[in-house]
């Protein structure tokens, strides 16, 4: 053998959870996007099926947990892979918390059929949109260990956090108009403070990938 | 300032004949602080260590530039008295080395040499130092028996008792485990931990793990030059270079 790579099963095991968290994000993607829509069209069995995932996605969480520790216990990484496998596990966390909010917004889902329909604001479509992008770029930063995206996307949660308050004195207001159904617009205001979580963990993914490349520990 | 200092090593260069083996290292060790040197073979690590006490002396065709300065005094100076030196700065070897004597005999050879203690001075001197390198226990039944007839983890604390007993500052310590099973290693390493406390102590070690849970600083060295030199956490959670991440990370060359 003219050359060994001399770290060649560390570089796999990094490699299937680096595949596996993606996978994982994939899927609490694709959950938050069918709450959303289960929300809107008021879709029990849409809700059902997001609430079912919920179950798939914990486990999955702590799959990739161990998958962390027995690298850690038999790899013994340091330095850049060591900020890989600490990095990883607290984003897998992040992941499975938004996992948690889009099935908080389909039990609502569940919930608010049993009241008068309305079509949902727009500006709900808009902010799980963005907090939906802010998640995906927050794992590509991840993906290429590039921490100038992960600022970029830490960036954008300040005008996440500016569309909700918005839409919250929005619906806080309508909610004194008698026309309009409380629940339901509590509801919403429930989706709409689940949504801005989300892009709360997305910035902790972003803060845990500049952890992961840089070495340095940032809040924003 | 150099008081809080106990060795400041600047621009130091060692040429084995022709060979430059330490192109211009420059550092400083702390009192009571344990500076672990880490490093691919032949990077200069131990060329640097034996500098230390100017044990590299020994060998023919050799010649160094630079300072080392000891507690404010340059050891290379014309005065130096090197015995004396070698009394304030010991040496633990790679392998334990007792000499085919008694297990008293090893231990009282520093201070009979030098004229440290005799009588019942020495007797205590040469228990103390046993205690100290955590070996009194397993020996105090028989201090006459034969140095050889112990395991070789307690050769090398018996070699260790050998350095304490002539009381020096500072310990260095070359791949002090590299011949010991898992558990003697370990209790070297905690007793490198307990000589912290009175000692200043610099190991050489190819255990990267080792240097990770013994030391304070850690210096990585490759093709003759200190690259980098930093908190050892540091060094093995975010190295500033990225030589030192490839070296620690094991992914070198």
């Amino acid at each position: 053998m003219d050359n060994i790579q001399t770290r060649a099963t560390l570089d796999e095991h990094l490699k299937d959870i680096k595949d596996d968290i993606i996978r994982l994000s994939s899927r609490v993607d694709t959950a938050v996007d069918k709450a959303i829509n289960a929300f809107a069209a008021c879709d029990v069995e849409l809700a059902q099926e997001v609430i079912a995932e919920d179950v798939h996605i914990n486990t999955k969480r702590f799959e990739l947990e161990e998958q962390c520790l027995h690298i850690m216990v038999t790899q013994q990484p340091v330095a850049v892979d060591l900020r890989l496998i600490i990095a990883t596990m607290l984003i897998v966390t992040e992941l499975e918390r938004i996992g948690d909010y889009a099935a908080g917004i389909a039990k609502l889902a569940v919930r608010v059929e049993m009241v008068p329909k309305r079509d949902i604001p727009n500006a709900i479509y808009q902010l799980t949109s963005q907090c939906r992008d802010m998640l995906r770029r927050a794992m590509v930063a991840y993906t290429e260990h590039d921490a100038n995206l992960a600022y970029a996307v830490a960036d954008n949660d300040d005008s996440l956090d500016t569309q909700h308050r918005l839409l919250f004195h929005k619906l806080v207001g309508e909610t004194r108009d008698a026309s309009h159904s409380t629940d339901y617009l509590l509801s919403v205001l429930f989706v709409a403070h689940n949504i801005e979580r989300i892009g709360d963990r997305s910035t902790n993914i972003a803060e845990r990938v500049i952890f992961m490349t840089s070495g340095k520990l940032t809040e924003f | 300032m150099s008081d809080e200092i106990t060795f400041q090593i600047e621009q130091l260069n060692f040429y084995y004949g022709n060979t430059q083996a330490l192109r211009d290292v420059t550092l400083t060790v702390l009192p009571r602080e344990i500076t672990a040197l880490i490093g691919p073979s032949g990077c200069g690590k131990s060329t640097f260590l034996r500098c230390l006490n100017r044990m590299n002396d020994t060998i023919t065709d050799t010649r160094i530039s630079g300072s080392i300065v000891l507690n404010g005094q340059n050891i290379y100076a014309p005065n130096i008295d090197e015995t004396e030196l070698r009394r304030q700065v010991g040496l633990v070897f790679q392998r334990p080395n007792p000499f085919p004597q008694s297990i008293f005999d090893n231990v009282a050879f520093g201070p009979r040499v030098l004229g440290i203690a005799y009588g019942n001075d020495l007797q205590e001197l040469v228990v103390q130092s046993l205690r100290a390198a955590a070996l009194w226990d397993e020996i105090k039944e028989d201090l006459k028996q034969p140095a050889l007839s112990l395991s070789l983890g307690q050769q090398q604390r018996l070699c260790i008792a050998r350095v304490l007993a002539v009381t020096p500052d500072v310990i260095l310590m070359d791949e002090p485990c590299s011949a010991l099973d898992p558990i003697a290693t370990n209790q070297i390493e905690e007793l490198i931990q307990e000589l912290k406390e009175h000692y200043t102590i610099v190991i050489v070690t190819h255990n990267m793990q080792q240097a990770a849970r013994v030391s304070d600083k850690t210096g990585f060295f490759w093709l003759g030059e200190l690259i980098e030199f930093d908190e050892t956490t540091t060094i093995f959670t975010r190295p500033s270079l990225q030589q030192t991440e490839d070296y620690v990370t094991g992914r070198f060359g």
